[in-house]
């Protein structure tokens, strides 16, 4: 007989949208975002990280700010607007059973 | 002139298939993002169940008589004309019960589990001879399909205990009550259920409005 867990969905491993979501939202929550403190919220490594946020740079989500030798990271309007289509989609597939 | 219960009839399936489609698309806007076999088949069966619900409306409105007095005392509408729209809901539910099996068991396994389900589907539909026949199987097999939908929509908030997925499961659950009122309807050839069961079927579309609503409203914080 299958239970519950067996029949819904299973857990996965975290997307690369769930990665893409974790690091805009790490962006969006720190304003001005270091890279090692969006690493520790979106809890990935160095490398991963660096591979994200150059990704994120690329689709104009998120911008690079420079302050002498500091490297930050913040939300550009296009960020934010992934972020609310996002958490609509969310809502949404929730309904269905989906995790993002 | 319509008859006043034939013009609710109309306007409630006219609007249940609104429903219906723009659910359609929002499953296939958000899919976009997300590329999920489950999305996929909501939006596909969604789609094919407003086209279904359109179809059903036009064709009574035309005929001036449900599916059920067609088989009563036909007149313009023949039995066989109504059975277009149930082909389409029928192929909507089993889209919907595709995706959720592919969800639940995997791409492999659950191959398995559809293909016996379409084989089964076949087998039963072969004897059939007569339009009501074909009828009363399509509002059973589309009874069968549902309940799977509902039993799944059941597993899915038990896990979450969400709003959302129970909004889904009581949209669900109104539908299924609807089509074993107008199975009921069907098969004792008495009309009224059929226009009860329209009824519920359309609270049921409700519920998936209110809960697209409630998805639609959620912003920045």
């Amino acid at each position: 007989m299958l239970g519950a867990a067996e029949l819904v969905q299973p857990e996965k491993q975290r997307s690369t949208l769930g990665i893409y979501i974790d690091i805009l939202e790490s962006v969006r929550e720190l304003g001005n975002a270091k890279p090692t403190h969006i690493l520790y919220k979106a809890n990935l490594s160095h490398d991963r990280l660096t591979k994200y946020l150059d990704e994120l740079v690329g689709k104009g989500l998120i911008a690079v700010k420079l302050d002498g030798d500091s490297r930050y990271y913040v939300m550009t309007p296009s960020g934010v607007q992934f972020l609310i289509e996002i958490r609509k989609a969310e809502a949404f597939v929730s309904g269905f059973g989906i995790a993002l | 002139m319509l008859s006043p219960p034939l013009l609710i009839l109309f306007l409630l399936n006219v609007l249940s298939a609104i429903v219906a489609l723009i659910i359609s698309y929002y499953a296939f806007r958000f899919n976009r993002l997300v590329d999920s076999n489950v999305l996929r088949a909501i939006s596909i069966g969604f789609m094919l169940l407003g086209i279904s619900l359109s179809t059903e409306a036009l064709t009574s409105v035309i005929a001036g008589q449900t599916i059920v007095e067609a088989f009563i005392a036909p007149r313009i509408l023949q039995a066989d004309e109504g059975v277009l729209f149930l082909v389409m809901q029928i192929a909507a539910y089993l889209t919907f019960a595709w995706g959720y099996t592919t969800g639940a068991f995997g791409k492999q396994k659950s191959s398995l589990v559809q293909s016996s389900a379409v084989l089964l589907l076949a087998a039963a539909a072969r004897p059939l001879t007569t339009y009501y026949d074909a009828t009363v199987f399509f509002y059973l097999a589309t009874v069968v399909l549902l309940a799977f939908v509902v039993f799944q929509g059941i597993l899915i908030y038990a896990r979450s205990k969400n709003r959302s997925p129970l909004l889904v499961l009581l949209g669900f659950g109104l539908i299924l009550l609807g089509h074993v009122f107008m199975l009921d309807a069907v098969v004792a050839l008495a009309p009224s259920p059929f226009y009860e069961g329209t009824a519920i079927q359309f609270v049921g579309f409700l519920s998936l409005l209110w809960f697209l609503v409630r998805s639609g409203r959620i912003g920045p914080t």
